[in-house]
């Protein structure tokens, strides 16, 4: 079985855990890299500048309808990451981005309870009718997942992800609200490796 | 610059061998991705134009809504008796229950066949005129029938071998494999048919055309890679 995650709103505090995260060698590894100015990259906001921002700063990112971010709290209360939908609300579709922070919790099937909570969000709360990530090659344990969940490959880009000052092949895959809805009965027993 | 066009009946292994052709050469690979960008030139969820490439109904299942309408119809309006065939057929509304709930879901947005011909026709020349890329179906090769820099790619398999690799695939049983099948067989042929004024696997479209019964994956990968030396001299 997986362990217990839930989705909840994005506090200041979860803001700077997420800088915390971002700031180490190896989370930072699985993520984006660092930007020109050194800093970690992040997808959406700047970790470490949103944790300085003011009030009304943090809530327009944390509010923002078409990203919807996502703190990832486990059964026990506490913040171990964070997921976020980039919706394009024409199109009925987001981009899912999904980040454990705590890497002593990686390889114990969080980023997959994780995720499924996300798809559950995107599919049965906003309604929405595809949902899309973009893989680098170097998180192949991301593509593992992703494919135990049923995603399907849409299209393979060489050279098309930069981390650091490198370029990386990135996969494009895709799921769709009926192809969730045959594969949601048959994920929670069988976690992925 | 090759281009790269794979087409096969469901259960061939186009998207495997398109992996291993667009690895082995370092080319892009496409698949429904071609979709999911030809629905944002039109502006609709990616579901409305997977209808038109998957939905196409079998007869019978044209049949049973028909008559499914028409019993809806005939609930709706009150009237009583045979459904389709007799009495208050006159009376019946133009609404069915779902028309009359409406459609919430990607696929209540309708596009029209000149709508979707037109941006698949983009998005598959615009991969073309970007190059080095493996495209998987969507009928490519015909929209590129006649491009330079191009080897188009035809594979087929005996059904029976297809139920067995969609049985592993999705994990099917034999009866459920092979229906999958057939509905999809039936409903690219249908697509091509229909979009293309073709049959989808008629020989003269391709360059070469390989027998996955026959020939490992990896052995038809490698004839395909080697083809691609023609390209280049």
């Amino acid at each position: 079985m997986f362990p217990e995650v839930a989705l909840t709103g994005t506090t200041r505090a979860d803001v700077a855990r997420m800088a915390e995260w971002l700031g180490d060698d190896d989370v930072n590894a699985m993520w984006y890299g660092l930007g020109d100015d050194g800093k970690p990259l992040h997808h959406g906001y700047s970790p470490h500048a949103l944790v300085e921002a003011s009030d009304e700063g943090l809530n327009l990112v944390v509010d923002d309808e078409a990203r919807k971010i996502y703190s990832v709290y486990s059964q026990g209360g506490e913040h171990i990451g964070e997921g976020q939908l980039a919706v394009d609300w024409p199109l009925l579709e987001a981009q899912l981005f999904l980040l454990i922070g705590r890497k002593d919790l990686w390889h114990h099937h969080y980023g997959t309870a994780a995720m499924i909570r996300l798809l559950d969000e995107a599919f049965e709360t906003l309604r929405l009718h595809r949902v899309w990530v973009d893989v680098p090659e170097y998180n192949e344990h991301a593509l593992q997942i992703c494919h135990h969940l049923g995603f399907v490959l849409e299209g393979h880009m060489r050279k098309s992800h930069r981390k650091d000052t490198e370029w990386y092949d990135s996969s494009t895959m895709g799921l769709l609200t009926e192809e969730y809805a045959r594969r949601r009965d048959r994920l929670m027993g069988s976690p992925t490796t | 610059m090759p281009v790269i066009t794979v087409n096969g009946p469901v259960g061939c292994g186009s998207v495997t061998i398109g992996q291993a052709v667009a690895d082995e050469l370092h080319l892009d690979f496409v698949d429904r991705l071609v979709f999911t960008e030809a629905a944002k030139l039109v502006g609709i969820p990616v579901g409305a134009l997977i209808d038109k490439e998957q939905r196409f109904e079998r007869f019978r299942d044209r049949l049973g809504r028909f008559v499914q309408t028409m019993l809806e119809r005939s609930a709706v309006s009150g009237v009583s008796g045979e459904p389709y065939f007799g009495r208050g057929i006159e009376t019946l509304p133009p609404e069915t229950y779902m028309e009359l709930a409406g459609e919430t879901t990607a696929t209540a947005h309708k596009v029209s066949d000149q709508e979707f011909i037109d941006a698949t026709t983009k998005v598959v020349t615009d991969l073309h005129k970007k190059g080095n890329v493996v495209i998987i179906g969507r009928g490519a090769n015909r929209i590129l029938a006649d491009m330079p820099g191009v080897i188009h790619v035809g594979l087929l398999a005996p059904i029976d071998h297809r139920v067995d690799v969609i049985m592993h695939r999705e994990r099917f049983d034999r009866d459920e494999a092979q229906s999958y099948v057939e509905e999809v067989d039936r409903a690219r042929l249908a697509f091509v048919r229909k979009f293309f004024n073709v049959h989808a696997d008629e020989p003269t479209l391709f360059h070469m055309v390989l027998n996955l019964e026959k020939m490992e994956a990896k052995t038809v990968a490698a004839v395909i890679v080697h083809a691609c030396g023609d390209l280049a001299s």
